[in-house]
């Protein structure tokens, strides 16, 4: 007789709980019915119950021991299955949402659409204030990279520094691995015979080793190494494109006449500053006295690790005090101002990249709300189907969580699509020459996608809170019930329109910020610059060739090349200048012959040829200006600035009197800087663009100072349109002299370059707030059509008993105005109350303005009422009998 | 006198199980009194590694466990062979007779001539 043989299982209903008790208690059992049935099967052998039960338990070995094992790998066990189930819940969750998606694709697709159309703008943003903002510079250890300035004496930093005053702090200082200055260098190098322009910045030795960037190949500047001062080193970029990306010991360029060996290729992206191609080293020999001042120079440097910026910053201006003890003339060494190099590029881009973020925010919420108050209604609708939902047994919980899924897998998908959009966006802003900081280093990294990832689930979960835990609360009779009867139950409407108010509220501080903007940038241009640049070109060239070399050649040359411009047809007017407006100049001490009391500013210093201040449309406002007889027979003479004038013979004619630029000319007259009688006074000029100041500034005549002579910049202005003016330019300057290169700016877009961050975030913030109004616009329509079909009946019913289609209209719009006002009001506050924060922002207006906020209320009231005028006409002509009959 | 019984080389045990279960769903108490009655009293068979045994099998998913209820009315929890059971079991004894064939061949060895 078989012992064993099937047995019929009754199934027990499913297990209880999962919790631990529950577990040991499962346990307990199955070993107790074990035992059991073994003591049974001993006690049928023969033995006595006791015996029986002991060799039962005896079998587990230990028995408590044995137990309590299994207990323990029950556990394991139990919570390896709980994964593998909410794992199980969850995929099935989200095959339910896609397919309920399907089902109403129209709706789904307008959820991701807008999604990832607010996601994708709000990432692409981020991503530059992470490029640009929160990313340390691509160099080692960038924390310890600061920028230097000397302090004036009334305590505020310029931005510029004299090589002198560099030298002492590198040697006397205790908290620096080094300190480097450098300059922005526009030349032409000869390579294998031909002239190319070439953005070259001439830097100390020391330089690459402050910033240490990444190399392809070679190396930096050697300080000890004198031979090093005939090297130089190159960027990736130029070295690939203009030198053939070869290597070896012939690898040279042409500069100032002599050959130098490339010693080095620093890797793409590394470049300091930013797209610099050539670095060649400098010279430093300590002159003092005078040229102490003249500030010409940029200085970095790299901290010790152990020391931070404030100490560095008292460090130093002990030295910069114990120079100004003992040199008691230099201006600039009444302390060290320190900041780091990061901050210091940024600059004021820090603050509109900010606005952008919050305005880009804006409209984010804006379309959330959008979305929420349309799920809201949608859910309305949906009533009915989460009602037999539940009735199947679903719970709250498991509601909730569905619909919760179903929006998230809506937002995500969202927000993959609007983080490609953002790729694009960032790629294409990259792709631009705007004037931005780090434009280079602009790029999508891991923060970023995250930063997508999670501003969608946010998305996500915002958009269907509220109609999730809507559709939940609803009890499931009372829901089938009415839901046959067009009737059903929405609320009041509540949520709906209080997210109408804050679209409102959000809209009017959005175009609020963009007509503040606007008027700004306004503001700015209606600056006069002091001189004209429509039409107006400038070319730098150098005469560093060796045919230059001898006496009377570089003059010569300027004089054959001003003829040939002026003789071409294309142009109206040329002149030359050694430093050109809106680009970098110097500025130096001076002498005058009446006494001053207090310490003088430095004032610009420009060699000028004949003919200057016609080209570019400065007025002459007394005396006269330069000739081609004011050469080096006649005595030195000198124009100055409006500025100049006023303040050192305020009331009087300055004709006739005398000033001498100590700084920028005895270095030239053996210590001694000549006299210069004063001839002309012309207008002031705004040389930094239009939001800076007018420097002061005076004006030689270039024929008197031929220590100029070696680099130039050819004025031109045209008369015709821009493009052709700098292909011919090129093309004179080429036949005069193949060996010379020069790069040719245009004087307008260098104007609005200096203002690009301004212009560019005016731009950008219209865009945002004719989005923010869209969709304000959209929410407006969308919660008014709502209430219109929520009210259906009601209106028909109004329209039976005799109301004119125009109360309806009256009582439509009505009902929204009211949202609209409040949303206005709160609008007006959010505006008094973000003022602070965009006040840096913002030119010549406030950010109460009152003008700007009756516009905005006006335009936005308009949108509003627009957009609700048209849910009115349509419920005015409802159908009466249709309306209360048919269902 | 019987030899001490042989100890269960590791690994065989869950083999074992799922052989018993090929024949049919069981309870742990089924389980060890079916092995026991085949062992012919060689192997010793220790209860507790039987339910690790079991409950091993059972989170790799090649036995199944439901709750029900005995002849008797007690509370048993019975297991059954999976698909997946099925295809181990067939595996580990194709794997379990190669083995024990290789190690009788090099037993039986007898040198020429002896």
């Amino acid at each position: 007789m078989p012992i064993f043989s099937f047995p019929r299982i009754r199934r027990l209903p499913r297990a209880a709980p999962n919790g631990e008790r529950a577990v040991a208690r499962r346990v307990a059992e199955e070993l107790e019915t074990h035992v059991a049935l073994w003591t049974e099967t001993f006690v049928r052998r023969g033995m006595s119950p006791d015996e029986a039960e002991a060799a039962a338990r005896r079998r587990f070995g230990n028995y408590q021991a044995a137990e309590s094992s299994l207990i323990r790998a029950a556990y394991q066990r139990e919570g390896v299955f709980r994964m593998r189930e909410s794992l199980d819940a969850l995929i099935s969750d989200i095959r339910f949402a896609v397919r309920q998606l399907r089902r109403a694709r129209g709706f789904a697709a307008f959820n991701v659409l807008t999604i990832a159309l607010a996601v994708g703008l709000t990432t692409a943003v981020f991503a530059m204030i992470d490029a640009i903002l929160l990313r340390p510079l691509p160099f080692p250890a960038a924390s310890q990279l600061v920028e230097l300035q000397g302090k004036d004496s009334s305590g505020n930093a310029v931005v510029v520094v004299s090589a002198d005053n560099w030298n002492d702090w590198r040697q006397q200082n205790r908290t620096f691995t080094n300190i480097a200055i450098h300059t922005q260098n526009r030349m032409s190098v000869l390579i294998g015979g031909e002239a190319v322009g070439v953005r070259a910045e001439y830097v100390s030795p020391e330089f690459l080793a402050v910033v240490k960037p990444r190399f392809v190949w070679g190396r930096g500047f050697d300080e000890r190494s004198s031979a090093d001062f005939f090297t130089v080193v190159v960027s990736e970029r130029f070295w690939r494109s203009a030198l053939g990306a070869k290597t070896g010991p012939g690898l040279t360029v042409t500069m100032f006449g002599s050959r130098r060996e490339v010693i080095g290729v620093v890797a793409d992206g590394q470049e300091y500053p930013t797209a610099t191609e050539l670095w060649f080293p400098y010279q430093h020999r300590q002159v003092g006295g005078a040229a102490r001042n003249n500030i010409n120079w940029f200085a970095v440097g790299r901290l010790r690790p152990e020391a931070s910026p404030q100490v560095a910053e008292r460090d130093l201006t002990a030295i910069a005090q114990r120079i100004q003890a003992s040199e008691p003339a230099s201006l600039y060494s009444y302390g060290v101002a320190i900041l780091p190099l990061k901050d210091f590029l940024i600059g004021d881009t820090r603050v509109y990249l900010q606005l952008l973020m919050a305005a880009v925010f804006a409209v984010l919420l804006i379309g959330i709300a959008n979305l929420a108050s349309a799920n809201l209604a949608r859910g309305v609708r949906r009533a009915g189907e989460m009602a037999v939902r539940s009735a199947l047994g679903a719970g709250r919980g498991r509601v909730l969580r569905q619909l919760l899924i179903e929006h998230l897998v809506v937002a995500l998908s969202g927000g993959a699509i609007g983080t490609l959009l953002a790729v694009g966006v960032v790629r294409a802003v990259r792709a631009t020459s705007l004037d931005i900081p780090r434009l280079s280093e602009l790029s999508i990294d891991a923060r970023v996608l995250l930063f997508g990832i999670v501003t969608s689930a946010i998305a996500g979960v915002l958009t269907g809170i509220l109609p999730a835990l809507q559709a939940s609360n609803d009890a499931p009779q009372r829901t089938m019930a009415l839901s046959g009867r067009g009737n059903v139950k929405g609320g009041r409407g509540l949520p709906g329109r209080a997210l109408v108010g804050a679209e409102v509220a959000l809209s009017v501080v959005l175009v609020a910020c963009a007509v503040l903007l606007v008027q700004s940038l306004r503001s700015v241009l209606a600056r006069p610059l002091g001189f004209t640049t429509d039409r107006v070109i400038a070319a730098e060239i150098t005469l560093d060739q060796p045919a230059y070399r001898a006496p009377g050649t570089k003059a010569r040359y300027w004089q054959e090349l001003l003829t040939a411009v002026r003789n071409d047809p294309q142009t109206a007017k040329a002149a030359l200048v050694n430093w050109a407006p809106l680009s970098p100049g110097g500025v130096g001490a001076v002498e005058v012959d009446t006494t001053v009391v207090g310490d003088e500013p430095a004032i610009g210093y420009r060699a000028v040829s004949e003919g200057y201040f016609e080209t570019l449309g400065i007025p002459v406002l007394q005396g006269r200006v330069f000739t081609d007889r004011d050469d080096a027979t006649q005595g030195r003479v000198v124009i100055i600035g409006k500025a100049v004038a006023e303040r050192y013979w305020p009331g009087r004619s300055p004709i006739g009197r005398r000033i001498r630029a100590t700084n920028m000319e005895s270095a030239f007259h053996n210590g001694e800087a000549p006299w210069l009688t004063v001839v002309g006074v012309v207008g002031d000029v705004r040389h930094y663009g239009y939001e800076a100041e007018p420097i002061p500034v005076m004006y030689v005549s270039s024929l008197q100072v031929p220590e100029r002579e070696f680099g130039m910049t050819l004025i031109v202005r045209g008369r015709t349109a821009t493009e052709r003016l700098v292909e011919t330019t090129r093309r004179i300057v080429r036949q005069l002299d193949p060996q010379i290169a020069t790069s040719v700016r245009v004087l307008e877009e260098q104007a609005r370059d200096r203002i690009a961050t301004r212009s560019a975030s005016m731009n950008v913030l219209l865009i945002f707030a004719f989005v923010a109004l869209a969709l304000a616009a959209i929410g407006v329509f969308g919660v008014l059509s709502f209430f219109v079909v929520q009210r259906r009946r009601e209106m028909a019913v109004r329209a039976a008993i005799g109301a004119s289609p125009r109360s309806i209209i009256e009582l439509v719009v009505g009902s929204a105005a009211r949202v609209v006002a409040i949303g206005l009001v709160a609008g007006v506050a959010g505006v008094y109350a973000s003022a602070g924060v965009i006040r840096a922002t913002l030119f010549d207006v406030v950010a109460t303005d009152g003008k700007v906020l009756t516009l905005t209320c006006l335009v936005v009231a308009a949108v509003a009422l627009i957009a609700a005028l048209i849910p009115a006409l349509r419920a005015s002509r409802v159908d009466v009998r249709e309306a209360l009959v048919g269902e | 006198m019987a030899d001490e019984p042989l100890p269960l080389l590791k690994g065989t045990l869950d083999l074992l199980v799922l052989k018993t279960l090929s024949w049919g769903p069981q309870h742990g108490f089924g389980i060890s009194q079916w092995l026991e009655a085949r062992a012919l009293d060689e192997v010793e068979l220790d209860d507790s590694a039987l339910y690790h045994a079991l409950h091993r099998l059972e989170a790799r998913r090649y036995v199944q466990s439901t709750w029900g209820v005995t002849e008797n009315g007690r509370k048993a929890r019975y297991y059954r062979l999976t698909d997946a059971g099925r295809q181990q079991l067939a595996r580990e004894a194709d794997t379990w007779q190669r083995y024990s064939r290789v190690v009788g061949h090099i037993l039986a060895f007898t040198p020429e001539g002896r």
